[in-house]
């Protein structure tokens, strides 16, 4: 064998050779034929494949002497199921057409990628510029991104999530930003009458003391009526929820425990169901443990009771119920709030006694309907939208500037895709080597962003106050990841599109020495803009963070009214039984507690408070005042009244003109109290408070009497008005009663010469030694309490400087780019200038002024949009306005600054071009 | 014409076509052509079946394939071994050796009583 025969037709000797042993040259081959690449051409290839098959078998009969149609006739014949065949072929073409495209995307994008990495190892400070500009944008997005999705898009934790809505009381005429809860009678009228709620339900949070055995726990409780767990769609992990009955008055005392408590304390023990534990010393069995992540909208909770209420007693004007409702489905906000507005409407008719039509108006009494995701994430998702707003123009920066680095890098470059294009290389493949090398780029980016968002958001766990929904479930997950990868490949896709869209290769660069000048004018402007925008959104962020460094900075220069370094500050709640009848007994417990610890080492001084200065607030009760009859519809002050325990005042440092009350004459129930000087102004303008008598419940003698006025503290912010309030000794005054013994008070303990926190130890042991079932909690310094208040200020403000800063750095490194690119390109013309005679300082001048130029035409749109946007923040500022124009101006001038200090080496480097030397490159 | 004696054994079509092919590249008439000249014209072949095959095997990497002119003039698509076809062949070769040394085992046989 071997060999063709010779009559063969089929001639392929003719190109075997060039083909056969180099299978490599194969894929070169078929693209000079364009062959089977295109999917169209698919059916016209194997239509052409049989054709030539029976047009060669139709020659052949007919060279031995058949007529043409009947050589048609028997090759088909021969041939068989012509259309069946066809289509076969054309079926098992299609897969192989889309095995190999596939198949040459990946071996192309390798052999791009291998290639950029070549050349990015050969220019590594251009890798590194870009790379970490990229991932300092990708990682501030990313961490903002999770911290978003966690805390404000992640949705509620219930089953209809969005059925679910807050229902509240706004009182405008109280205080302008004053909401109060439902009533009872309000919440059973609401819950009886309305047509667009599948239910009502009312709950409570505070927190209790909690005894198992002989160990008392601080824990997070929660009464509720059994609707609440119904609108949440509760499950029980063991046992069974609340029911109806349950809340029935005298119904027996049941207890449910939230997952992670039962898990903590009991060991998830499936034996805790029906054990007694004490709650506030009362027993109270339990019946049921919450399904794992369950808890009430606004906290986790460990324990909760059903909520006792008498839907028979009479109204009372008294509004504590936090109440939330699920809509009926298809009902929306708005339906519910008409619905819920005309039963407010009725309630003074409804309740005459407790709602009086001057209530009504004076009180503007309203009710508002809000979704329950608004009404827990509200405040922190605004402050959480202006921070994405912050890391979004970082990321653009970053983005300009890479763009900017990557068109002079592409200038660089123009005669290698000059000579590249006319090689043959297409549109196409240049934008495949150009999206090769930015996707790698940006692939590396987002591997540095992700590192940098996981280690901030570790940072932000541990910096960020607990309060925050959901804080604790911050982590970086995959939708984060995913996240990263989008925007590297995102902005990967932009950059690498950037150099091949929208431009035609200039052949004259090919020219010896071409001049490139009129080539690249286009591009120098898209580059300026690019700097000029990237400057003005700098600029927005710098004086964002100059805004808020200022409220901070006067947020510190705010008297506190009190002394807070050296203190130490902890919380003790007593538990009902036996303390909750006996102002006595209470008043006994403190005086011992605080004599012993004033009797350790290290502390100088030591009082107790029923509410400190700057921790959350307690409302007010209404107090009357000797001498000062109520008028017709008059509604007595309402203030802050707190029994304080001897030596409160002086440990904090407050001054008090005339004097605070002691331990004896609390003792002797001598009826002395200690007014804030806000209160004395508002009482008694222009004359002494000193001898004034006041009371809290009812307005006949006697009165307390004023025996000292406090000097100023603030009430929950430093930024608030100074706090009116009526300071009472911790027993009663015969015949002035108070409202409750004050069980849970903070203590305050001032220290000399020892380390505030180092105490705990010794006053706890005191306080097991005196009463081991006294639970002990929250232990802060008071600076510490004093820098908790300035949270919200001093974390915005850390975010923005930080954006601030990145923001500022990267657009000093953009101007420096482009007025070093600007240099080196001009050096021809410098040289010629310099020829005819022009001064090295001259040159440096225009170069510095072109810069100063720029950076002040991008600086004063940015103080346009900061005018324009800076608003958002105006909640967040304290002694500042938002469109400060001294900041506004030195924020201006920093950047002005910058650029000429950005500008300084290049225009060094102009000032030593040698014309000769110039003039002769040229 | 001389009438066609022996219907094409089932899977060996694929065996002819990667022998036929290890000769050089060829189009599919070649390809037929050349298994007809060297049976002398003893198979009985549907034409037609031929092209799935050659298809089907160029999806499996066995042929590679190329446009290209044939002795007449025509643009006709010509089909070659790959290195993967060239291991097939072997192995379906040894695979028909072993198959057909077993027929012949039995066919020589003699009576077993």
């Amino acid at each position: 064998m071997g060999g063709v025969h010779p009559s063969s037709p089929v001639g392929f000797e003719s190109k075997g050779g060039r083909v056969k042993k180099e299978p490599d040259r194969w894929g070169t081959l078929r693209r000079v034929f364009r062959l089977p690449l295109g999917r169209k051409s698919v059916p016209q290839d194997v239509d052409a494949e049989l054709h030539f098959h029976l047009e060669g078998r139709i020659e052949e009969l007919m060279a031995r002497g058949m007529s043409r149609r009947g050589a048609e006739a028997e090759a088909r014949r021969r041939f068989g199921d012509l259309s069946g065949i066809r289509a076969t072929v054309e079926a098992i073409d299609h897969r192989i057409h889309r095995k190999r495209s596939i198949g040459e995307w990946g071996f192309s994008f390798r052999r791009e990628a291998r290639q950029a990495l070549r050349s990015l190892w050969a220019h590594p400070g251009f890798a590194m510029v870009v790379v970490t500009t990229l991932a300092l944008g990708i990682g501030a997005s990313t961490t903002i991104y999770t911290l978003l999705n966690t805390v404000v898009l992640h949705p509620l934790p219930y089953p209809e999530a969005n059925r679910l809505v807050h229902v509240e009381h706004p009182v405008p005429g109280v205080k302008a930003d004053a909401v109060w809860g439902l009533s009872v009678a309000g919440y059973f009228y609401f819950r009886g009458n309305n047509r667009t709620f599948e239910d009502l339900g009312a709950y409570q949070v505070s927190p209790w003391s909690v005894a198992v055995g002989s160990t008392a726990r601080r824990v997070r409780g929660g009464v509720l009526d059994a609707s609440v767990l119904q609108i949440l769609r509760a499950k029980a992990a063991v046992g069974r929820l609340f029911i109806s009955g349950d809340n029935r008055p005298g119904a027996p005392s049941i207890a449910l425990l939230g997952h992670d408590y039962w898990v903590d304390q009991f060991g998830a023990d499936p034996k805790v169901i029906g054990r007694i534990i004490r709650i506030e010393s009362s027993p109270v069995q339990v019946v049921g443990i919450l399904a794992d992540g369950f808890g009430l909208p606004d906290q986790p909770v460990d324990v909760l009771v059903p909520l006792t209420l008498n839907p028979n007693a009479p109204a009372v004007n008294a509004h504590w119920l936090n109440t939330v409702g699920r809509l009926k489905p298809g009902t929306s906000l708005a339906e519910a709030r008409s619905d819920l507005a005309r039963l407010t409407s009725r309630l003074p008719q409804m309740f005459p006694r407790a709602y009086s039509d001057a209530f009504m108006r004076e009180s503007r009494f309203s009710v508002s309907v809000v979704s329950l995701r608004e009404h827990v994430v509200g405040d922190v998702a605004q402050r959480l939208w202006i921070l994405s707003a912050a890391v979004l123009l970082v990321l653009l920066i970053a983005c300009a500037n890479v763009a900017n680095i990557f068109l002079v890098r592409q200038e660089h470059q123009h005669r290698e895709i000059a000579l590249r294009t006319a090689l043959g290389a297409e549109r196409a493949h240049l934008l495949e080597h150009y999206l090769s090398e930015s996707l790698l780029l940006c692939g590396m980016a987002a591997a540095g962003g992700v590192g940098l968002a996981y280690t901030a958001l570790q940072l932000l766990v541990a910096v960020l106050p607990a309060a925050i929904p959901r804080i604790s479930e911050l982590h970086l997950g995959w939708s984060s990841v995913a996240f990263a990868a989008l925007l590297a490949l995102t902005t990967g896709t932009i950059l690498g599109a950037i150099p091949a869209l929208g431009r035609t290769v200039d052949m004259g660069a090919l020219r010896e020495g071409a001049r490139r000048l009129t080539a690249s004018r286009r591009g120098r402007a898209v580059r300026t803009v690019l700097l000029v925008g990237q400057v003005a959104f700098a600029l927005v962020l710098v004086s964002g963070a100059g805004l808020m460094f200022e409220s901070f900075r006067n947020l510190r220069k705010v008297q506190p009214g009190f002394d807070p370094h050296g203190v130490l500050t902890f919380e003790v709640a007593l538990p009902a039984e036996p303390y909750s009848e006996s102002f006595a007994k209470v008043s006994l417990f403190y005086q011992e507690f605080l004599s012993r610890i004033r009797a350790l080492a290290g502390v100088k001084n030591v009082g107790a408070t029923e509410w400190l200065p700057l921790s959350a607030g307690t409302g007010c009760s209404s107090v009357f005042v000797e001498g000062h009859p109520l008028q017709r519809g008059e509604e007595p002050p309402c203030v802050g009244t707190y029994q304080i325990a001897p030596g409160y005042l002086e440990t904090m440092g407050i001054p008090v003109e005339g004097s605070a009350f002691s331990w004896t004459e609390s003792d002797q129930r001598a009826g002395g109290v200690v007014v804030t000087r806000a209160l004395a102004r508002r009482l008694w303008p222009n004359q002494s408070a000193i001898g004034q008598g006041i009371k809290g419940n009812g307005d006949s003698p006697p009165y307390y009497r004023v025996i000292g006025v406090a000097s100023d503290v603030p009430t929950t912010g430093l930024d608030q008005p100074p706090l009116e309030a009526v300071f009472f000794p911790m027993q009663p005054m015969v015949g002035a009663p108070l409202w409750m013994p004050p069980r849970d008070m903070t203590v305050v303990v001032r220290t000399a010469g020892v380390v505030p926190t180092l105490l705990i130890g010794s006053i706890r042991r005191l306080l097991t030694e005196l009463a081991p079932e006294v639970p002990l909690g929250s232990t802060r310094t008071l600076e510490q309490v004093v820098a908790d208040s300035m949270i919200r200020t001093s974390l915005l403000m850390s975010i923005l400087a930080v954006a601030g800063v990145l923001a500022l750095t990267l657009s000093i490194v953009g101007t420096y780019g482009l007025i070093s690119f600007i240099v080196a390109q001009r050096t021809s013309e410098i040289g010629v200038r310099m020829a005819l005679g022009a001064e090295a300082r001259q040159i440096g001048r225009a170069v510095v002024g072109r810069s100063v130029l720029l950076t002040a035409v991008g600086g004063l749109i940015g103080v346009g949009a900061s005018l324009a946007t800076s608003r958002a923040l105006r909640s967040f500022l304290f002694g500042v306005s938002p469109t400060d124009l001294r900041i506004l101006a030195s924020v201006l001038t920093l950047f002005v600054v910058a650029g000429a200090i950005a500008s300084f080496l290049p225009a060094r480097r102009a000032t030593r071009i040698d014309p000769t030397e110039a003039l002769r490159a040229e | 014409m001389p009438a066609p004696e022996l219907d094409l054994i089932r899977g060996t079509f694929d065996l002819l076509i990667l022998k036929t092919l290890s000769w050089g590249p060829m189009h599919g008439l070649g390809v037929l052509r050349w298994i007809e000249r060297t049976t002398r014209d003893q198979l009985q072949i549907e034409e037609g079946a031929l092209y799935p095959a050659l298809h089907r095997m160029e999806q499996r990497g066995w042929l590679d394939a190329e446009w290209g002119v044939a002795d007449s003039g025509r643009r006709a698509k010509f089909y070659q071994l790959s290195s993967l076809g060239r291991e097939r062949l072997a192995a379906e070769v040894s695979r028909w050796a072993a198959y057909t040394q077993a027929v012949q085992l039995v066919l020589r046989a003699k009576g077993a009583v």
